[in-house]
């Protein structure tokens, strides 16, 4: 049967579904096209990326070493063949395997965990510092809050592309380091008797996201321009920095807890389970200076983007 | 009486870009609309008329001077550009008095004058707050009382009603008709066309940077012969008409289209349009066909601009 | 008559003690809608709290049916309407279709029918291979298309357009009125057209609003309220026109020239033969005639000067009675 189609506009025939997450469009469609920075992408990843890499590698030869020493004495069948060779290899398996007794990749790990969080910050201010201020710059607020959202939704959507890039940078090294760790210790004995160091490693990166992605939306929020929210950033982190090391040792040792890299140092030991004497903060103080952090960003933010949505 | 405008094989490019392309052309003065689309070159040939930017080739005079950086002519022209760029701290009257005291006025001159140009736009009562607390409107008015301050023997105006509303559109209109009738040559972009004709029958059109047609309206569109001219009327019975209509050599077509409700017009296409209209008077005088609307579809500025730019 | 597609009644918006909307009540039925006003009006305001960006002050709104005060309704609300907004929007590092089918995906469409109602609009508004590169290599022209396309990609009932001609050329504003005409005729959607350019409201709309310093001065169809009670026709004649001026004087019509060729000339019940046969014995020929209306210029200025007269007079009456309250606490 002959038909034609010469409507120039088709009705949308299905239906319209409320999503549950609403905030899962913003969050996917804003993921996709920050991945487009195949550039910046590659510039703050392959660090981290190497890092891991060597970093496992020396895990997985510690852990050889250690099993090889133990399974033969190193001067059982001296000389047979070579004994300068053996010697050798002796002692670079010696120095590898010294500093890799069960507790030392632990605390490899923690330290590695740790550095991590630099690249997590540079991350996230790279993909986060422009969420707010490029979309009220090109107005792209005028279309998002046409549409059923709630600022809430906005908010947890750009939220989470902001701290996808964090995670990304905090969360999976570890992780790959513990896997490689697991697999190559004899009979998973880092399983068995460090297990812990995988929770613990989790809710540090949770954490230091969290707070550090909220910072760059603060920064975002309230500049002008994508630049600006970067400078806000760090010049925080560095005003931050400078101002609690000089009320800190002028006036208060309670002052260092003005400074957030401090706190996120201190809060990062205790969970990782380590109380570190050398650190001025101290846990307690940390905790309450963060949270006080988290509520003021939040606070601000929400107000930013009640003035994004109504005033516009 | 000379030419305002004169100018020979202008041109204007902006690197391999063209802006302007080899126009020549002369305008006698009074009211002149200048139309066409986005991106012909409007701009370009108002800002080489105020003297903003140099020819790249040929040659440009207005009302006798060479334009560009002539500051015998910023005492003779008024411009009012597009661009949004004003003293954002300034207040609207201190900008006014600015230009004029840099365009030579002694100060209390420069006073009276900003301050009669800026009541002509009805601005008095906010000039002398901030520009940044300026709707775009105003703004709009601050420029074009810059312009005509100096009460200048040609007024070039790029876009003067872009961000008016039907308000601030009307007084300006009635503000370049004035400016006209009083002697003023006024030239002025716009892309709204029923405006332009509202003001002026005289128009400049270009398109990629040529110019395409100049002079009064029905003349120019008289000149394009080759296009039939559509003539709609309605009847109370249409069809009737119709069938008589089309046995008429000068009619080239005849279309029944859909009015309102039942309604029905007649569209038709004639070659010779006073011999249509002398026979049509005859036959509905005799016929009684009661016509009762009549006009040309395709004499306005919007037709002449639908054919000319393709 | 069919469901109002806006109901307000008593709407009302406070800035501090700034009154951006007086009380407003209105029922507006589904179709093209033009509203009108001059700047500050009020036309924004009325926008957002439509869309329920804004909270009202005080009473009430419909839209399609919601109530914009209320979460889970404004929300419902926002998938009724489609919004262009009036100054330049995008979403920053997308291409023309991925910013309709990310709009439409918020907006509840599931990822496959959101990109095919993205290229279903985009094809409407006639935005051909520009969708598939970068918006900040958009025109005018394009940018207002994709701001359409945006709006119509969930295919709501309503769409609130803002000056969605703004800033485009001749042709451009021919192309996008075609479209804004097409949907509120051929489509059948209601439309709010905000619009400083009354001829382009005149072309797509049949009924208007007009708007100012927060209060309703008119609303009507416009044909009703551009209708003249008194017969005048424009006419324009070719030839003697002196002849027929006589004409019609010696006919006892009575009429004012305009014109060196026109004139407006007062009917008797409709007889527009007799005019013709008038100026065939004068020897001349009706090159123009047409029923005199007023325009939607003359209607929008005049229902703007009975506002501000009517604002006047209510002062007035305010003050006459503090003053008497005065005079008798005194």
């Amino acid at each position: 049967m002959a038909e034609t189609h010469l409507e120039v506009y088709r009705r949308f025939e299905g239906t319209l579904h409320e999503h549950r997450l609403r905030a899962w469009p913003i969050w996917t469609t804003g993921l996709r096209t920050a991945l487009k920075q195949r550039r910046a992408l590659l510039l703050l990843y392959l660090p981290p990326v190497i890092a891991t890499v060597i970093f496992s590698f020396v895990v997985y030869l510690g852990f050889m070493a250690s099993e090889q020493l133990e399974r033969e004495s190193p001067f059982e069948g001296l000389g047979e063949g070579d004994i300068q060779e053996r010697l050798a290899s002796g002692v670079v398996m010696g120095v590898v395997s010294g500093g890799l007794k069960m507790l030392e990749v632990t605390r490899q790990i923690i330290e590695f965990n740790k550095a991590m969080g630099f690249f997590a910050l540079l991350a996230v201010a790279w993909f986060g510092s422009g969420l707010f201020c490029e979309d009220r710059k090109a107005g792209a607020h005028q279309l998002y809050f046409a549409r059923p959202i709630t600022r809430l939704d906005y908010f947890l959507g750009k939220f989470g592309v902001a701290a996808f890039f964090g995670l990304c940078a905090m969360l999976v090294p570890p992780l790959v380091i513990c896997l490689v760790a697991s697999i190559s210790s004899p009979e998973w004995a880092f399983l068995k008797e460090e297990w812990d160091v995988i929770p613990r490693a989790i809710a540090l990166a949770f954490l230091w996201t969290t707070v550090v992605t909220l910072l760059v939306l603060l920064a975002s929020s309230l500049a002008a321009r994508r630049s600006f929210a970067l400078i806000g950033v760090f010049g925080f982190f560095m005003l931050s920095g400078a101002m609690s090391q000089a009320l800190g040792h002028l006036v208060s040792r309670r002052f260092f807890a003005l400074s957030l890299g401090d706190d996120l140092n201190t809060l990062g030991s205790q969970i990782l389970g380590r109380s570190d004497a050398g650190l001025p903060v101290s846990p307690g103080e940390a905790w309450v200076a963060v949270s006080v952090f988290v509520a003021f960003a939040l606070v601000v933010i929400a107000a930013r983007l009640r003035r994004l949505e109504v005033v516009a | 009486m000379s030419a305002v405008l004169v100018a020979e094989q202008l041109g204007r490019y902006y690197g391999q870009v063209v802006g302007l392309n080899d126009l020549t052309t002369e305008i006698a003065g009074g009211v002149v609309g200048l139309v066409g689309p986005n991106g012909a070159g409007k701009s370009t040939l108002l800002r080489l008329i105020a003297g903003e930017i140099r020819p790249s080739r040929g040659s440009v005079r207005v009302l006798g001077h060479e334009p560009f950086a002539n500051r015998e002519l910023f005492r003779v022209l008024g411009f009012c550009p597009q661009q949004d760029a004003l003293y954002e701290d300034m207040t609207g009257f201190d900008i006014v008095r600015l230009l004029l005291r840099l365009g030579g006025f002694a100060p209390a001159e420069a006073k009276a004058r900003a301050e009669r140009a800026l009541e002509r736009l009805s601005l008095t009562a906010r000039m002398h707050d901030k520009v940044r607390t300026y709707s775009k409107g105003m703004r709009q008015r601050v420029r074009i009382a810059q312009a005509i301050a100096h009460d200048p023997r040609l007024l070039v105006l790029d876009e003067p009603m872009t961000g008016l509303d039907p308000l601030g559109r009307r007084e300006v209109l009635e503000l370049l008709r004035e400016l006209g009738s009083s002697g003023t040559h006024v030239l002025f972009s716009s892309h709204i066309l029923y405006e332009v004709e509202h003001l002026t029958a005289e128009i400049v059109l270009i398109h990629r940077g040529r110019l395409l047609a100049k002079g009064a309206l029905p003349e120019v569109r008289a000149l394009l012969s080759k296009h039939p001219r559509r003539v709609e009327l309605s009847a109370r019975r249409p069809r009737e008409l119709a069938r008589a209509l089309i046995e008429w050599p000068e009619v080239v077509s005849v279309r029944v289209q859909p009015g309102a409700g039942a309604e029905e017009h007649l569209a038709l296409e004639t070659r010779d349009v006073g011999a249509f209209y002398r026979r049509l008077t005859g036959l509905a005088a005799r016929e009684r066909f009661g016509i009762s609307s009549l006009c040309s579809a395709d004499a306005s500025l919007e037709a002449v601009f639908d054919y000319l730019v393709t | 008559m069919s469901e109002p597609i806006i109901v307000l009644e008593g709407l009302e918006k406070r800035y501090g003690s700034i009154r951006a909307l007086e009380g407003l009540s209105l029922a507006l039925p589904p179709g093209p809608i033009g509203l009108l006003g001059p700047n500050g009006a009020g036309k924004s305001t009325l926008i957002k709290l439509l869309l329920g960006q804004l909270e009202p002050s005080g009473g009430k709104a419909r839209i399609a049916g919601f109530d914009p005060t209320r979460r889970a309704e404004r929300l419902a609300l926002r998938r009724k309407v489609g919004y262009m907004p009036e100054s330049d929007c995008l979403i920053p590092r997308m291409n023309g279709v991925e910013l309709v089918t990310a709009l439409g995906q918020l907006t509840g469409l599931t990822p496959s029918d959101a990109i095919t109602r993205a290229h279903e609009v985009l094809d409407y508004v006639g935005l051909e291979e520009a969708r598939y590169r970068g918006l900040d290599e958009y025109s005018t022209g394009m940018k207002q298309r994709l701001k359409l396309a945006q709006a119509l990609v969930h295919d709501p009932e309503l769409l609130l357009l803002d000056e969605p001609t703004n800033g485009l050329d001749p042709k451009g504003r021919k192309h996008m009125l075609e479209l804004v005409h097409d949907l509120g005729h051929a489509q059948g959607k209601s439309i709010l057209l905000c619009s400083h350019l009354l001829p382009d409201v005149e072309r797509t709309c049949e009924r208007i609003v007009v708007l100012d310093k927060g209060k309703i001065r008119s609303a009507g169809s416009i044909e009703e309220l551009t209708r003249n009670e008194e017969s005048w026709v424009h006419t324009e004649i070719d030839g003697d026109v002196a002849a027929f001026r006589a004409a019609l004087g010696s006919a006892g019509l009575q009429f004012e020239p305009e014109g060196a060729w026109t004139q407006r000339v007062r009917l008797r019940a409709g007889d527009y033969d007799g005019l013709f046969e008038l100026a065939a014995r004068a020897g001349a020929a009706l090159t123009e005639l047409t029923s005199e209306r007023s325009s939607l210029e003359e209607v929008f200025l005049d229902a703007l000067e009975d506002g501000v007269e009517k604002d006047a007079a209510e002062k007035d009456a305010a003050e006459t009675v503090a003053a008497k309250t005065n005079a008798e606490q005194r």
